[in-house]
């Protein structure tokens, strides 16, 4: 005989089930991805679908930095690369250090879309996984873009990307092509 | 007290957690995570169960020891059903890896085997599973881990080719032993010719001059035979290809393993393991995904021993934040076990079951 006290177990169960399935339906229509856009030489931009996309343009211009990679460019596809841990050790036979803003940093979303094509959560996740899989070296997440210059100033092998607004030493600069 | 301090530092220390302030960490680069998750599960065979689990729980650390030198731990504590408490302690990978050539590095140390993409990507990670749990052949005829030396490169040329070659104990082993001196060999390559593609194919060789399993194998399904497990000599190799597309929208994974096992008694017993998974990503947040797994061990298989089982699912992953997500499953499964023919264990008792099953998964990162 079936126990009567298994009954409300199973229906507790299969009603939060399906209390998820509803919230998931909700989250679906709540969030929808954005595009990246634009690029050009010095500055890489995005531009996006929503009303504020002006001022969102505006804030997503950034500045490559690096400390002693060897590179003094580099074009939009190698920047791509370098973001998503693709290269581990630069021509000046540095390591690769990888500067990421955390996510308390103003700037995650728009950096997260101009250097990876990706959603800042997913760039957190990105990185979460290739590190877990132990095949990049992880990388260093920090709060603010002074932060971000002054670590990448003082760290042989770093590379990040900063708002171009940012007070950035001319000697740290890399050109994008 | 004092020993509650001392105890703890040493674990620390054990664990290769270096504590230092923010900025000195950054420039030690040591860095640990954890992952786990928590399960509810409602299932019916010939009754019907409800329940929840409290599933593995990983620690892993990553440290720079030097410029190109580098040590990754895992560390896991899982369910056991030996274990008094229902749970034992593993280490699941310790490796030192020296990178002596752009994305070419050297590697020692416990691996997960790079035979597919699954193993080589997710493995104890159910905060990146795109499902629920793992497939089929993850239980059963994937080698999961090996204790050697791999040359590992990655990202090559503009197909960002990869490959895996990798030397260690075998199926047999244990993470201090292994009998005979023939190695396990594996040999994997991958290219991502697009960002979000991967395709990869891997072959591995096993020659057990003593048949065994070991848990750390990942052949558990053996394990439950080792009562009466087959102990003379046995080759198995394994081949295996792997599709997997995360694009913005569109998520395929495809896991095709074929094996063979051979023994002078019974022949060479054709195994086939194939999963695939199809999911659509409606938004950043949330993915309906379906999918499909297959395996079968054939009747003259003495490691793995014979096996059908079927699986079909479908289900819901719902990120709440790169750290968290909660996937929902409704699932059904059939499973037909059996005994070797010929074998001195074919008069005992076959399993079949049918299992519809609901669950639901929180996976967390930390």
């Amino acid at each position: 005989m079936r126990p009567t006290r298994q009954v409300p177990l199973v229906r507790i169960a299969a009603l939060t089930h399906l209390a998820l399935l509803l919230v998931a339906m909700v989250g679906a229509m709540c969030s929808l991805p954005r595009v990246v856009r634009a690029e050009t030489p010095g500055q890489v931009t995005t531009s996006h679908d929503s009303v504020d996309a002006h001022a969102r343009a505006q804030k997503a211009e950034f500045v490559l930095i690096g400390n002693r990679t060897g590179a003094s460019d580099v074009d939009a596809a190698a920047l791509h690369a370098i973001f998503r841990g693709e290269r581990s050790i630069w021509a000046s036979k540095q390591t690769v250090i990888i500067v990421l803003p955390s996510s308390r940093a103003d700037y995650a979303e728009d950096f997260a879309r101009v250097a990876l094509d990706m959603t800042r959560m997913a760039m957190q996740k990105y990185w979460l996984a290739l590190v877990f899989q132990g095949r990049a070296n992880p990388p260093v997440f920090l709060d603010t873009a002074d932060d971000v210059i002054a670590f990448v100033k003082r760290t042989p092998g770093t590379v990040a990307m900063v708002p171009a607004r940012s007070d950035v030493p001319k000697e740290l600069v890399i050109q994008v092509r | 007290m004092k020993r509650a301090v001392v105890t703890s530092l040493a674990v620390a220390a054990a664990l290769g957690v270096t504590i230092l302030p923010s900025r000195l960490a950054a420039q030690h680069r040591t860095q640990a995570n954890g992952f786990g998750y928590l399960e509810s599960t409602v299932s019916k065979t010939d009754r019907t169960d409800g329940y929840f689990t409290v599933g593995e729980h990983v620690l892993t650390v990553f440290s720079s020891l030097s410029d190109r030198l580098t040590f990754l731990g895992e560390a896991v504590i899982k369910p056991s059903g030996s274990s008094a408490t229902g749970y034992l302690p593993s280490i699941e990978r310790a490796l030192v890896r020296y990178s002596y050539l752009n994305n070419h590095s050297i590697i020692a140390g416990k691996v997960h085997t790079p035979v597919n993409y699954w193993n080589d990507v997710y493995h104890h990670g159910r905060l990146f599973f795109p499902v629920v749990d793992r497939p089929y052949a993850f239980t059963s005829i994937v080698p999961l881990h090996t204790l050697g030396v791999q040359a590992q490169g990655q990202n090559l040329g503009r197909a960002k080719f990869g490959y895996d070659v990798v030397v260690g104990n075998g199926l047999s082993s244990t993470d201090v032993s292994d009998a005979g001196v023939t190695p396990a060999v594996t040999v994997a390559f991958h290219v991502k010719p697009v960002v979000g593609l991967r395709i990869g194919a891997s072959y591995y060789r096993d020659y057990m001059s003593r048949n065994g399993t070991d848990p750390h194998s990942g052949q558990t399904l053996s394990a439950r035979h080792s009562a009466t497990l087959y102990t003379g000599p046995l080759n198995y190799q394994m081949e295996s290809a792997s599709l997997a597309w995360f694009g913005h929208r569109i998520e395929v994974l495809n896991e095709l393993s074929v094996g063979q096992s051979h023994t002078d008694s019974l022949g060479t017993a054709h195994n086939l393991s194939n999963f695939i998974y199809l999911g659509v990503r409606v938004s950043e947040r949330v993915t309906p995904y379906a999918l499909a797994d297959y395996i079968r061990v054939a009747d003259n298989d003495l490691h793995v021993y014979p096996l059908d089982k079927r699986k079909v699912a479908a289900g819901m992953r719902f990120e709440i934040s790169a750290m968290v997500s909660i996937k929902t499953q409704i699932e059904h499964q059939y499973e037909y076990s059996r005994y070797p023919v010929n074998s001195p264990t074919a008069s005992l008792p076959i399993t079949r079951a049918q299992t519809l099953g609901l669950r639901m998964q929180l996976a967390y990162g930390f």
